[in-house]
């Protein structure tokens, strides 16, 4: 129950559907696109059976037909208001806010990756030209001069771990 | 330590580190594969896949993991972020705090999941524990602002009273946390973070902006849901707040202007407008703002000028739709069309003319346009106009034989001599074209147009004749001039004769059933005085 000294708001019906216009109707800027057109709609749609928007379902249904008509457009424009200026100031608040329809949060969370050591115990790598100098090369018969240059390159050619295939069908 | 959208994110769309990330995750599915099933191995794959941005894979991947540890549950709350998955978000990084409640990652991660679900009241006291834990002392500093902040927000509710805290940050600390406030993605709590730190820093400009640039998103989003009350309630107090920055200023008398009218406070509604308007003069749409309240107030003169700016400023800088070629052009074509039609409406013709000759030079060879400017011209008494417009259309469209009769509505019609001539021309077109519906459509027209005329015609002449049978009625014999009286009634009876001649003629042309009805009412009303007059002359 109001007390004395609040004042009375009331609570005046909407006005007709022409007046609001098929822009505000759909909470769409006049250069939306069909997507925006289609999203706003549907959100509508539910609005309205939910009884959670003020105007009727046949008017959001009137909104979207006019708004898809060019020719139907063009004139809902010339007398329809503009919630947002030309430079588009909501528009780019709703960005900066991320108020967008399907806009990720805005914050950046902490990422904490186990490093590799926490993750693979590999334990203490060998020295590679210790092990390179330990190899005991194999006698090679004489008819084949070029195998053990060819061995040599083998073994001295860098490992590649990125290149490596354990599996056969890979 | 990393951060999930920071700029490491950035890099792995870079081509050669993603193609790394593959490889990386096929060189573990390969150990996998060979045997290597260990929990370490898994989530190295989950990472892998994570910073690929598959993150369903990444999840089956740390779904597999058969004892998850902290780190675990970590990564699946950020992939549920990742995902918009609030709600799911929470609950992980809620467990990983459980199992390591030194993990500064979830216990941060978890504080603003928590602000981002509007959980806003849980949330000092996480603040307070992740300061605790918070690696850096820049980072600490930070937190202890939050948590003064969420404090604040609390007792500006039941006591009405700020964390004095608060008035010792650094503008780059403010504007950390204010970014920090935007990015949260729910609008009452921005709302409510924002209104304490604009009261408890009411010298800070960036405190001051940030506030009214919430209240006006909120004020849009009520304005979406069609709650004009709520956001005009919502943006009057800032109608007299000084600094405020000149762009959101701009914005707010706009919205408040829009909420007024659609309140159906159009005068009101034109003050904001106008306010706007001084601020941001180059605006179109401001300009069409104000011309319709005004038109709304019943103010079409006072909107005039507005109009005419308007149509000045739209250029191609106007925001186009998409698939509609040359916008601005048709916005201008249609609006022009449009006023001029609202001035015919009031009859104020050289107005009405004025704007659709401005409408026919955006398209010249627009036929609908000349048609509208010919009736406008006819309208207003200027035939010569008129016919040169007509001459045009012709051109324009020498098939349309509806056009012939156009020139009809040229002739000022004003006895019976008119009538006929109209009827005679009528019926050469009719003849010309018998069976072309545009040309009946016009014809029904121009008739039902001449049958009012008739009627006053016949109504004159009844009067005459009334006037000379009561004259008969009331003099003594001798004083009555019988042979005038024998004149007048061949006279009167020569003219309703002539009328007669002229219903039957209209009624085979007639194919509307009203008009069909008066003119026989009037053909036996006529019948009925011819024979009054017979019978005196008699």
């Amino acid at each position: 129950m109001s007390t004395e000294h609040e004042p009375v708001v009331l609570d005046l019906a909407p006005p007709p559907r022409e007046q609001v216009g098929p822009f505000l109707l759909l909470g769409l800027e006049k250069d939306a696109g069909p997507d925006e057109v289609e999203a706003n709609w549907a959100k509508r749609l539910i609005w309205a059976r939910k009884k959670q928007f003020r105007l009727a379902l046949e008017d959001v249904n009137w909104a979207r037909e006019i708004i898809n008509q060019p020719e139907h457009r063009v004139r809902a424009d010339a007398v329809s208001l503009n919630a947002d200026t030309v430079d588009g100031m909501l528009r780019r608040l709703r960005k900066r806010f991320g108020a967008e329809e399907n806009c990720p949060i805005g914050w950046h969370a902490v990422d904490v990756e186990k490093t590799h050591d926490e993750a693979f115990s590999v334990g203490t790598l060998p020295d590679p030209a210790e092990i390179r100098a330990n190899l005991t090369m194999p006698r090679l018969p004489d008819g084949l001069p070029a195998a053990s240059r060819l061995l040599e390159s083998y073994v001295d050619a860098p490992l590649d771990p990125w290149a490596l295939r354990l599996t056969p069908d890979s | 330590m990393s951060a999930t959208d920071a700029p490491e994110n950035g890099q792995l769309e870079n081509g050669a580190k993603a193609i790394r990330c593959a490889d990386a995750a096929h060189l573990i599915e390969q150990a996998l594969e060979t045997g290597c099933q260990t929990d370490r191995a898994i989530y190295l794959l989950a990472l892998a896949y994570k910073r690929q941005g598959k993150g369903a894979d990444a999840r089956n991947a740390l779904l597999r993991i058969a004892n998850p540890d902290a780190h675990v549950f970590l990564q699946m709350g950020l992939l549920s972020l990742k995902e918009q998955q609030l709600v799911q978000a929470e609950q992980d990084f809620a467990r990983v705090l459980q199992m390591d409640p030194a993990l500064f990652a979830a216990c941060f991660n978890l504080l603003l999941t928590r602000l981002s679900l509007g959980q806003i009241k849980t949330c000092a006291a996480l603040a307070a524990q992740a300061r605790d834990l918070a690696p850096s002392p820049e980072q600490r500093r930070l937190l202890d602002f939050l948590r003064a902040w969420l404090v604040s927000c609390g007792q500006r509710k039941h006591e009405g009273s700020f964390d004095l805290s608060l008035a010792d940050m650094t503008p780059d600390e403010e504007n950390a946390l204010i970014d920090l406030a935007r990015g949260l993605g729910r609008l009452e709590v921005v709302l409510e973070l924002l209104q304490v730190l604009a009261v408890a820093r009411p010298t800070s400009v960036q405190a001051q902006e940030a506030y009214i640039e919430v209240v006006l998103l909120k004020a849009r989003h009520l304005v979406d849901r069609c709650e004009w009350t709520q956001a005009e309630k919502l943006l009057q107090p800032f109608v007299r707040e000084h600094g405020i920055g000149k762009a959101n200023q701009v914005a707010l008398f706009n919205l408040l202007g829009c909420c007024t009218c659609l309140n159906q406070d159009s005068e009101s509604a034109g003050e904001y407008f106008r306010d706007a308007i001084k601020l941001a003069p180059s605006d179109p749409r401001l300009q069409q703002n104000l011309a319709l309240s005004l038109e709304l107030d019943n103010r079409l003169f006072d909107a005039e000028p507005h109009w005419n700016r308007y149509f000045d400023l739209l250029d191609r800088h106007l925001p186009s739709p998409p698939g509609i070629a040359n916008y601005p052009e048709q916005a201008a074509y249609v609006g022009l069309s449009r006023l001029a039609a609202k001035f015919a409406e009031k009859e104020k013709w050289p107005n009405a003319i004025q704007y659709q000759q401005r409408a026919l030079r955006l398209r010249p060879r627009d036929t609908d346009a000349l048609e509208r400017l010919f009736h406008l011209y006819a309208q207003a008494k200027r035939p010569d106009d008129a016919r040169k417009t007509l001459r045009q259309l012709q051109e324009l469209k020498p098939q349309e034989p509806q056009y012939q009769l156009y020139e009809l509505d040229l002739i000022e019609v004003n006895g019976l001599r008119d009538i006929e001539y109209l009827l005679g021309e009528i019926e050469r077109v009719h003849e010309q074209y018998p069976n072309d519906a545009r040309v009946d459509e016009k014809m029904v027209n121009t008739i039902g147009n001449v049958i009012p005329l008739m009627g006053n015609l016949c109504d004159q002449y009844t009067d005459q004749l009334n006037r000379v049978l009561s004259q008969i009625r009331r003099l003594p014999n001798y004083q009555i001039n019988w042979s005038a009286v024998y004149d007048v009634m061949s006279d009167l009876q020569r003219e309703f004769h002539k009328l007669r001649r002229i219903t039957n003629r209209c009624l085979p042309l007639l194919t509307n059933e009203e008009h069909r009805r008066v003119v026989r009412n009037l053909a036996e009303h006529i019948d009925r005085k011819i024979e009054v007059c017979r019978s005196v002359r008699a």
